[in-house]
């Protein structure tokens, strides 16, 4: 099965719209860490040979959220005080380029995992805890399925969720690491996150075409495969997508 | 014909000719000058101006205080450049730019300063540029400036194309290299930027492109960085980059970026510019694809730019503007930055930041912070 691709394009606008919508929501110590992404992909687009790189957001310099104080619950009504921390990393190569800087495509080589952390501060205590872990990801030819998922954990021998052990594989709608920290902010900020996705900016007007299309083919994709009979999620578990689904 | 020939001609409108001729001389190495009082201009001088500059107080002009129709006594040049812009269309004059030029800026700039905002102000009379009147250190760049401006409006066509064909023009006038491998990104970088493309550029002879490029994005971080920004980008002191690019080894430096340097209109009106795009290629393949890297941005900066470039010792620099929202050459921590919105900052350029301490402290940068920082000035 060929990796599954992406338009150069539409990556770079999707970072670029959203490093704009979620500005009220990152922390401004991580403010450059999207436009830095965007660059990279421009500065790996407009190359001239054709090699894999990894696209990273790294654990380092991550791309921190603003602190949520208990508005994971709706009006605020949350007990914590808590931060999110998104990292990714992304191995690709461009599909194909007559001239540089015109690829249109570049394909994924089997790593594609997007990390949360959710960091708390606890008063009582000194420092800061990380209280929950999972990685969104998107497999390669060889996993087990199913395709799009996500793990908990997983980075460390301990209990629970230890590296030894991959399963659950849950499956997962949000691909990219931009489309996961929407995911991390419409969780850590309940009512504000909607309330600002209300304002029809010309971001959002950006945003939202874009993610629509990639959720619809994604749904189409699965309800083609739950259409087909057997048992859904065992059809779904097996299948990958070809590798154009998203281009 | 000579370089200079080329350039068409300056008219300078004085109503003082002392005065009018002083900023002749200071140009006579540089391109053709012409003074003439207010009551003086005449058509032939319209048709043949590239670049007009009309001086602001005009109050030796009798015959305009003769008359006795208040819609026949321009008071003052912004009223006279006009009162001259809409004659051109008539004349079928070719594209002219106006210019204000006076040694009273300060009383166009409200309670600011107008040194380095010479863009706002002649963005809010709707003239192309200010510029001060006088002698001093400034008058070599005066005179480059002048020039530049009047070369700009000679590469204008004489029509702008319909906007099928506009983005080639674009290309064109700015130089962007047609066989670079940024050539592709740079051009997305131009177009995010809204260059007047349709009735703007159609209806004025393609001054609007000089304008955008005036008002909006050569004082600005855009796809276009100065020195500065430059700076920032390789994690380097500015004031080192300054010192160098203006000394007798920047000439190094200005040979090793030569390929990334602009070239097209304007290019040589404010000192030097770069493509962002050109910029970030060049450090992705000098960085072997770790374009963020610190120690290899400081790096690449020492050993192909110049030794004595001053790394930065801050983590993550953001230029800083100062209290008369003027980039200056000091960098901040961008996690004790907060961004300002400006007025005149364009949306498409890189976020104006001034330091939390600077906004807490001067109650008008607070009240520019923009309300994601709001919050961390209490």
């Amino acid at each position: 099965m060929a990796a599954l691709m992406f338009d150069f394009q539409e990556v770079i606008n999707e970072i670029e719209a959203f490093s704009h919508l979620a500005n009220d929501f990152i922390a401004p110590e991580s403010r450059d860490v999207l436009p830095r992404m965007r660059i990279a992909v421009e500065s790996f687009r407009s190359q001239k040979g054709n090699y894999p790189i990894d696209l990273e957001i790294s654990r380092v310099n991550p791309l921190r959220t603003r602190l949520s104080r208990g508005a994971y619950e709706k009006g605020s009504g949350g007990g914590h005080d808590i931060y999110g921390e998104i990292s990714s990393k992304w191995r690709i190569k461009k599909v194909s380029q007559k001239q540089p800087g015109t690829a249109r495509r570049f394909e994924l080589l089997g790593i594609a995992s997007t990390q949360v952390r959710l960091m708390c501060q606890q008063p009582a205590h000194p420092g800061i805890r990380e209280i929950a872990m999972w990685r969104m990801e998107i497999a390669d030819s060889k996993s087990p399925g199913c395709y799009f998922h996500i793990q908990i954990l997983g980075d460390r021998p301990d209990f629970p969720f230890p590296n030894s052990l991959p399963v659950p594989r849950l499956p997962n709608l949000m691909l990219t690491p931009t489309s996961v920290a929407e995911f991390v902010l419409a969780e850590l900020f309940q009512d504000d996150w909607v309330a600002h996705m209300t304002l029809r900016t010309v971001h959002l007007n950006r945003w939202a075409p874009i993610q629509r299309d990639r959720w619809s083919k994604l749904l189409n994709w699965k309800l083609g495969l739950i259409g087909a009979g057997g048992s859904p999620w065992t059809t779904i578990k097996q299948q990958q997508p070809d590798a154009a689904l998203f281009v | 014909m000579s370089a200079k020939a080329n350039r068409g001609t300056v008219l300078i409108i004085d109503d003082e000719d002392a005065s009018g001729n002083a900023i002749k001389e200071i140009l006579r190495d540089t391109i053709r000058a012409k003074v003439r009082a207010p009551g003086d201009v005449t058509e032939a001088d319209l048709r043949q101006a590239k670049l007009v500059l009309v001086d602001f107080k005009l109050a030796s002009w009798p015959v305009r205080d003769e008359q006795d129709t208040p819609s026949l006594r321009p008071q003052d040049g912004i009223a006279l450049a006009a009162v001259l812009r809409s004659n051109l269309e008539q004349l079928k004059a070719s594209p002219t730019a106006f210019a204000l030029i006076s040694g009273m800026l300060s009383e166009l700039s409200g309670s600011r300063v107008f040194t380095n905002r010479e863009h706002a102000i002649a963005k809010a009379i709707d003239l192309e540029w200010v510029f001060a009147k006088g002698s001093g250190p400034g008058q070599e760049q005066f005179a480059t400036s002048v020039t530049s401006l009047a070369d700009a409006v000679a590469k204008l066509p004489k029509e702008w194309p319909q906007i099928e064909q506009s983005r080639r023009m674009l290309c064109k006038l700015l130089a962007i290299p047609p066989r670079a491998a940024w050539h592709y990104r740079a051009l997305d970088d131009v177009d995010r930027s809204y260059p007047p493309h349709d009735i703007l550029v159609e209806t004025s002879q393609g001054i609007a492109l000089l304008r955008w490029l005036l008002h909006s994005v050569l004082p600005f971080p855009t796809f276009l960085l100065d020195y500065r920004y430059l700076a920032a980008r390789l994690s380097i002191e500015p004031s080192s980059l300054r010192r160098i690019l203006f000394s007798k080894q920047g000439a190094q430096v200005r040979k090793v970026l030569h390929r990334y340097e602009y070239s097209g209109l304007l290019a040589s009106f404010s000192g030097p510019r770069w493509w962002r795009a050109g910029i970030e290629h060049w450090i992705w393949n000098e960085t072997k694809g770790d374009p963020f890297s610190k120690p290899a941005l400081q790096t690449l900066a020492r050993a192909k730019m110049a030794r004595a470039l001053k790394p930065s010792q801050i983590e993550k620099p953001v230029i800083s503007l100062d209290d008369q929202f003027r980039p200056t050459d000091d960098l901040i921590e961008l996690s004790s930055a907060v961004q300002i919105g400006p007025d005149g900052w364009p949306p498409f350029a890189d976020a104006a930041w001034v330091s939390l301490d600077a906004a807490k402290s001067n109650s008008t940068l607070a009240a520019l912070v923009t309300p994601p920082d709001r919050a961390r000035l209490f």
